[in-house]
């Protein structure tokens, strides 16, 4: 079985790179319009991880032939109008093809006039807002499994490949995961997403005890050895001159949950040692989760000298292992390439010696 | 020194401090001791003072270094952001100031234009390198660009075919003369940002920007302005038009047709100074210049402090309300200085802008001559990533100056200012470190000014910079 995957970018990149992750399908084929400068090489040059064997493609018409099922997002930095979204999914449902699409692509068809996309035998990825179950306790449970958070300082830092890394350790070694992923395709690789309402307004105490309870409810339901929850968002503002979050999902989550392990990646830089520290303090103090893992995204970020916004910058795991990693040590936590695979696959088994040794 | 020590009108003074990026509110007395400290070299207790607060201390930068240097090949490879395409060195015009006329370093007009493989393989370069740019900037360069229009219409459908997905916008500098009927409706179709250039009321504009027959171009121009404000209203409205100063300009003769010419009612007009990078002689503007720049400064300020309307603030001299916002921005503490650090003003050559002569050589930007000493390599081979980082890196030309400069976070010079007969020069640019010093401290003395007057500081952040 064969999953589409379409346009491939950034944020999509976990889909391509770890296809073998990808439940009921064993290839996926990610396909990229020619204008994102990807070419037809190796995911790596999406995510700027280590070569995967998956390469991209930008011939849309092939893929759509070849495929049995597809999935499409909403890419708001291309220049994709609704009719070109929309020729894609009709011609994938016209020929039997199952399709998803995330809720984002969907509201833009919508807002763009296509509201028959509501009609077509399609199905939605968002946020989970389905079967949550509340206890109806008013104090806060504890959980009974160990419970990891992937902290990251911001979009595109590589918080979700670390989640689908410590995923397939924890399931190698035989172990029941519960996991709550920050992408609305975490159902693709089997496991829900984040429920939807940590992230939407309202009381931020009830909140805190829905998604206590949530967490309790379902790693008892699943019969989890361990949790695994990705942290949505930065952990502070990023921008001095434009405030765009500041870390609320990060607090609403540490202050439903306690933590035995924490990661935090960061956009790739050669940080001093201060700054380090500054950080796992925000991460022990703010949110209640002291940090010991600090993982260095393929991103760095950047803010334009001439109109102030932010914008990333792609750097390679590569360099970073040669000249950007020997640069950063901190006391009392371990540093490494969150897109290297060995790295990755290193620190998740210390990260299940340290939890067994707990039990 | 790494601080400076200034007041404004009134009995106010204060203190700079490049270290921490900050500007303080000081006594006289305080000013002068520091100023004694400055001239003498020496410490004293009110140095001291200060010091113990953290203001005012030794420097600790030890190098200069572009912060893009040691990420440039990543750079290089993916944040390309406005590709310039030189696609004919001909004109139709013969203006006497123009970068191709002669009075340049290795530059004169040429029937020489670019082919359509030159072109296409530049925007395939540039599109390959411009991956982590949502949105990118195509602009078509001349000699006068419209000569090749058939070229630049091949070039849109180009990128239309094989880069659709990508969002373009079009850009243009024209010295308005062919804006026929067909080519306007094909540049409102396309959404294209022009850019006419037009040098004042009839008599200064005929003056330099002259057909090869010797004719004036300013009826022509004009002609067709009007005809594109008759039909194209709205397209109209966004067209922008530029101005060479040159240092025999009638300034008070220009602002009045800039700003209060009833055609060129709601456009934007923008002014620029001759450049002098690779002139073969030397100039110098005239006070009546300044006189006009001062003026129209002060109105600005009166303006931000409502004593002003807007109308009555020269649209020509907008750009230093921008500088203003930039400054009220960028000015809250930086923390603390690194020990490696560069000045600000230039620009990641070839990655800002990415200026593609007729014959696939690349360069920094138009502003500065297309000899070997600018090369930034070719659209078919690639970048000469050294040299990229070398003219990048122009801190290093002046390194002990810098280290030990007030002005380092608000600096202006970029590489065009470091030339002299088209290689880089040190000399050259310590020429402009002056000006370049006393532009900063006017801004700052002005933030100081407007802030005591009153301004609320948010309110001028909150204000969109027009570039
Ligand atoms: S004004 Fe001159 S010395 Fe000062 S930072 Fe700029 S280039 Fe360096």
């Amino acid at each position: 079985m064969k999953l589409l995957v379409y346009p491939m970018n950034k944020s999509l990149a976990p889909l391509g790179r770890y296809a073998d992750m990808v439940t009921d399908y064993d290839q996926v084929i990610p396909v990229a319009p020619r204008s994102f400068g990807y070419g037809t090489g190796d995911m790596a040059v999406v995510d700027g991880g280590m070569e995967s064997g998956v390469n991209i493609t930008y011939d849309l018409k092939a893929a759509l032939e070849a495929c049995d099922a597809a999935f499409l997002d909403y890419c708001p930095t291309a220049n994709l109008d609704g009719k070109q979204y929309m020729d894609v999914i009709q011609s994938l449902v016209n020929t039997g093809r199952r399709v998803s699409i995330s809720d984002d692509l969907q509201d833009f068809l919508v807002r763009h006039g296509y509201e028959t996309i509501k009609k077509l035998p399609i199905e939605i990825l968002e946020y989970n807002k389905n079967n949550i179950v509340l206890n109806e306790e008013k104090r806060l449970l504890d959980l009974s499994v160990p419970c990891i958070f992937v902290f990251g300082s911001g979009d595109l830092t590589n918080k979700f490949d670390i989640q689908l890394g410590l995923r397939k350790a924890f399931q190698k070694a035989g172990y029941t995961v519960m996991q709550l992923g920050t992408k609305k395709y975490s159902s693709l690789f089997g496991f829900d997403p984040l429920p939807k309402f940590i992230l939407e307004s309202g009381d931020s105490q009830q909140k805190v005890l829905d998604f206590n309870h949530y967490v309790y409810e379902k790693a008892k339901s699943d019969n989890a050895d361990v949790v695994i929850i990705g942290i949505p968002g930065g952990i502070m503002p990023n921008n001095p001159y434009q405030f765009t979050e500041f870390g609320e999902p990060a607090f609403l989550i540490g202050n439903a949950l306690k933590s035995d392990i924490s990661i935090l990646s960061l956009y790739c830089a050669p940080y001093p040692q201060e700054v380090l520290q500054y950080l796992l303090n925000i991460c022990k103090y703010r949110f209640g989760s002291p940090t010991h893992y600090i993982s260095l995204a393929c991103q760095d970020m950047m803010v334009s000298p001439e109109t102030l916004e932010f914008q990333t910058l792609s750097i390679p795991v590569k360099r970073i292992n040669d000249d950007i990693l020997p640069q950063v040590t901190c006391l009392g936590a371990k540093v490494f390439a969150a897109m290297d695979t060995e790295g990755m696959n290193h620190v998740a088994k210390q990260i299940i010696a340290e939890l067994s040794e707990n039990i | 020194m790494s601080y400076i020590v200034f007041d404004t009108p009134g009995p106010h003074a204060f203190v700079y401090d490049r270290e921490t990026n900050r500007v303080i509110y000081i006594s006289h007395a305080d000013a002068e001791s520091l100023h004694q400290a400055l001239e003498t070299g020496e410490t004293n207790p009110t140095l001291q003072k200060y010091q113990q607060k953290g203001i005012c201390c030794p420097s600790i930068l030890k190098d200069i270094e572009h912060p893009t240097v040691p990420m440039m090949e990543e750079i290089a490879s993916s944040q390309l952001e406005d590709l310039l395409l030189q696609v004919t060195q001909n004109c139709n015009l013969r203006c006497e100031y123009c970068t191709y006329s002669g009075k340049y370093y290795n530059r004169t007009h040429s029937s020489k234009h670019m082919s359509f493989e030159v072109a296409s393989r530049s925007v395939d370069f540039f599109m390959e390198r411009a991956k982590d740019k949502n949105s990118v900037v195509i602009g078509f360069y001349g000699g006068e660009p419209l000569l090749e229009f058939e070229l630049i219409k091949r070039v849109v459908s180009y990128v239309e075919e094989n880069y659709g997905e990508k969002k373009v916008s079009y850009g243009m500098t024209t010295n308005g003369t062919l804006l026929t009927e067909d080519i306007v409706r094909f540049l409102i179709e396309k959404h294209f940002n022009i850019i006419i250039s037009l040098d004042g009321p009839k008599d200064q504009h005929d003056k330099y920007r002259r057909f090869v027959s010797g004719k004036g171009s300013f009826d022509v121009v004009m002609e067709n302005m009007q005809r594109i404000r008759t039909r194209h209203p709205v397209f109209y409205q966004n067209l922008r038009t530029n101005t060479v100063v040159t240092p025999d300009k009638d300034m008070e003769a220009l602002e009045a047709f800039l700003n209060k010419d009833e055609q060129l009612e709601g456009m934007t007009p923008g002014i620029s100074m001759l450049n002098d990078s690779g002139n073969k002689e030397e100039f110098a503007f005239g006070p009546e210049n300044r006189v006009v720049n001062e003026r129209e400064r002060a109105k600005l300020m009166l303006y931000l402090l409502d004593q002003l309307e807007e109308e009555q603030v020269a649209k020509t001299h907008r750009r230093y309300l921008d500088d203003l916002i930039f400054l009220c921005k960028t000015n809250q503490s930086i923390g603390k200085m690194t020990e490696t650090a560069h000045h600000a003003g230039p620009c990641t050559v070839g990655v800002r802008k990415t200026f593609v002569d007729v014959q696939g050589n690349i360069y920094p930007c138009e502003k500065v001559g297309e000899v070997p000493a600018m090369r930034l390599g070719n659209v078919f081979e690639g970048f000469d990533l050294d040299q990229v980082k070398r003219l990048t890196n122009i801190g290093a030309l002046t390194e002990t100056e810098c280290k030990d400069c007030w002005a380092l976070h608000h600096c202006t010079i970029c590489l065009s200012r470091c030339i002299e007969k088209d290689v880089m020069s040190r000399k050259a640019k310590l020429r402009h470190c002056a000006e370049s010093k006393a532009e900063a401290l006017t801004k700052m003395r002005d933030l100081c000014f407007l802030q005591l007057e009153g301004l609320d500081f948010e309110k001028l952040r909150s204000l969109q910079m027009a570039k």
